[in-house]
């Protein structure tokens, strides 16, 4: 029996379709996606079920990804998407609710290019929820060394040096 | 969890502005630095607390110095070495005044020990200076060095000026990149003091008084002392305008004090071999002439009398002879002989009032007559205001040894030593 996926239900009822980390799909869901995002007037899709499906008018697909489209993906997928929004900032929203004393450092290292020195904001929201825990049995430095420790691995003194210093008065 | 083999430092944490991409480059411990221009870290990897502490003075380095300190240097006329070891300190000793640990230093004990030993095997006075200033606030290496260096006569001096101008650099506390400027100058004055002396014929066993390092550094150091490392250490007083008085020089005087050399046909070692086909006159003979000068400073301190300048007029015969005196904003001086004449007797007085205030002015105008070259003046030198400052008394020292002026403090001394230099004359 025949069950619709989300592509094939947003075609029927022109809705949005969101792919998360497009960048991670295989080649057969690239293919699949190359059909998908045809042309509204030739689209079409045969179902094992017999049925002749085409995009309802107002269906869109909006992919998102991290890293540079022109490196990872298939050209011709590629021109599926005319708009392009690169997104250089860690919403400000997610900073905000980091205590202000990481505030800066999450903002700053989520955005580094190169993936080993890349500290993303949810290691740096394990930190401060380990560092809280933690403060209830242990000394709020005592805390501060374990949550980093445990979560920053070799890079914790370096973490935790870094703050200190951007903490301080520059000039 | 993050897991890296290397351990990458945060510059970006630390770096004020903002959308800057830092790359970072592995290296030695000892090649260290940063290139703020082009965003690039170069540092040690590795997990010993040494590196991690190399890191650290880097990302200070990000933090607090600015982008072009060549810049700085040039505008106020320092030696980016010694500029380079004022910052290091205040990096130093900021990172351990805001929590870092500091204790480990950046470099290996036996490192420490062995530059060291190679710095006091080449008695190098301005290195060993340099070297002591920027380990000042780097734990471990600090007092390793220290230790090696103490029991040294010049060593104790670097380990004394280095804490001087830590003292200097905190005197406000929390010390901004001014502070690095303001304590560089005084550090290179006083190192512009310890320059090898240039050479001054003068009378046999003389030289020695102006000639050891160690001796020359701790007379600058007894200078410093004096000034203590409050603010008056480093504040700089202008000098006056020197205005030149030459009175019309009426009285011919006999004598020579000065010596030059001239061909001569009868000798023992020939200095002038290209003169053989032409007259054979290739040996050199000495013989006096007019020549050296001799400055005196007439300001109140000197307590100077017109019998005090008679005698030492009478002392250097056919030498240029001038003295000096200022009043608050500038000062005379006046030339009392040159080329075998002296002046009247009713101008052989202090040209102007009971101050200083043209000290170096006068000593320039010294420099460019002809040696030997004496001055007859106590040490004590002012600026405009009759203000007195370390890095004035430095700057009169360093010109002393750059140019072969040799001072004597009174007139009593002044004259044995122009005693000296006429009986030597052939």
């Amino acid at each position: 029996m025949w069950h619709d996926g989300p592509a094939i239900a947003a075609w029927r009822i022109g809705g949005r379709l969101v792919v998360n980390e497009i960048q991670r799909g295989g080649a057969d869901c690239h293919a699949l996606l190359l059909a998908i995002t045809d042309d509204p007037e030739i689209a079409q899709i045969d179902l094992p079920s017999g049925e002749k499906v085409k995009p309802a008018a107002g269906f869109a697909v909006v992919a998102t990804m991290n890293g540079d489209p022109k490196e990872v993906l298939d050209p011709a997928l590629q021109d599926r998407f005319p708009v392009t929004i690169n997104i250089d900032k860690v919403h400000p929203e997610a900073i905000a609710q980091l205590p202000p004393d990481v505030q800066q450092a999450a903002e700053k290292t989520a955005l580094i290019d190169n993936e080993e020195r890349r500290i993303s904001v949810r290691a740096w929201y394990a930190f401060v929820h380990l560092r809280q825990k933690l403060m209830k049995s242990y000394s709020e430095q005592e805390a501060q060394q374990l949550a980093a420790t445990a979560v920053f691995n070799t890079r914790a003194q370096d973490a935790l040096d870094a703050l200190v210093i951007g903490a301080s008065q520059g000039g | 969890m993050v897991t890296d083999r290397n351990i990458y430092p945060l510059p970006e944490v630390v770096d004020n502005k903002d959308r800057r991409k830092w790359s970072i480059e592995p290296t030695q411990r000892m090649g260290a630095r940063v290139y703020p221009k082009r965003s690039l870290l170069v540092v040690p990897l590795d997990a010993s607390p040494q590196s991690q502490m190399t890191r650290n003075h880097e990302l200070g380095h990000i933090r607090w110095s600015p982008p072009k300190p060549e810049v700085a240097a040039s505008r106020n006329k320092l030696d980016m070495d010694v500029l380079q070891a004022t910052e290091d300190m205040r990096i130093n000793t900021k990172l351990a005044d805001i929590g870092i640990d500091t204790s480990s230093g950046s470099l290996s004990n036996n490192v420490v020990k062995a530059f060291a030993d190679d710095l006091l095997k080449s008695n190098n006075v301005r290195q060993l200076i340099l070297v002591m200033v920027a380990v000042t606030g780097q734990g471990e290496n600090e007092e390793t060095f220290k230790d090696k260096l103490s029991g040294h006569p010049i060593g104790d001096k670097a380990i004394e000026i280095a804490g001087m101008a830590r003292k200097i650099m905190w005197y406000k506390g929390n010390p901004s990149f001014r502070d690095t400027v303001r304590t560089a100058k005084w550090l290179q004055a006083l190192l512009n003091g310890t320059t090898p002396p240039t050479r001054v014929k003068l009378p046999w066993g003389m030289n020695g008084k102006s000639g050891g390092a160690d001796d020359q550094l701790e007379s600058l150091m007894k200078i410093i002392r004096n000034f203590g490392t409050g603010r008056g250490a480093t504040r700089k007083v202008p000098w006056g305008k020197m205005k030149i008085d030459t009175p019309p020089r009426v009285h011919k005087v006999d004598g020579y004090m000065g010596k030059g050399k001239r061909a001569s046909d009868e000798g023992v070692i020939p200095t002038r071999p290209h003169r053989l086909l032409i007259d054979g006159r290739v040996f050199s003979r000495v013989r006096r002439q007019h020549g050296g000068s001799v400055l005196v400073d007439c300001s109140g301190s000197m307590s100077l009398e017109p019998k005090d300048l008679k005698n030492i007029l009478a002392h250097s015969p056919g030498a240029t002879v001038a003295c000096y005196s200022g009043n608050t904003h500038d000062g005379v001086l006046r030339v009392l002989a040159q080329d075998g004449r002296q002046v009247k007797d009713e101008f052989v007085a202090a040209p102007a009032g009971g101050a200083n205030v043209i000290d170096k002015p006068a000593l320039d105008w010294l420099t460019k007559q002809a040696r030997p070259r004496v001055w007859c003046c106590d040490g004590q030198v002012t600026g405009i205001g009759d203000r007195q400052s370390a890095l004035n008394t430095l700057e009169c020292e360093s010109l002393c040894r750059r140019s072969g002026i040799v001072r004597r403090d009174n007139v009593g001394l002044a004259v044995e030593l122009l005693k000296k230099l006429s009986r030597s004359r052939k």
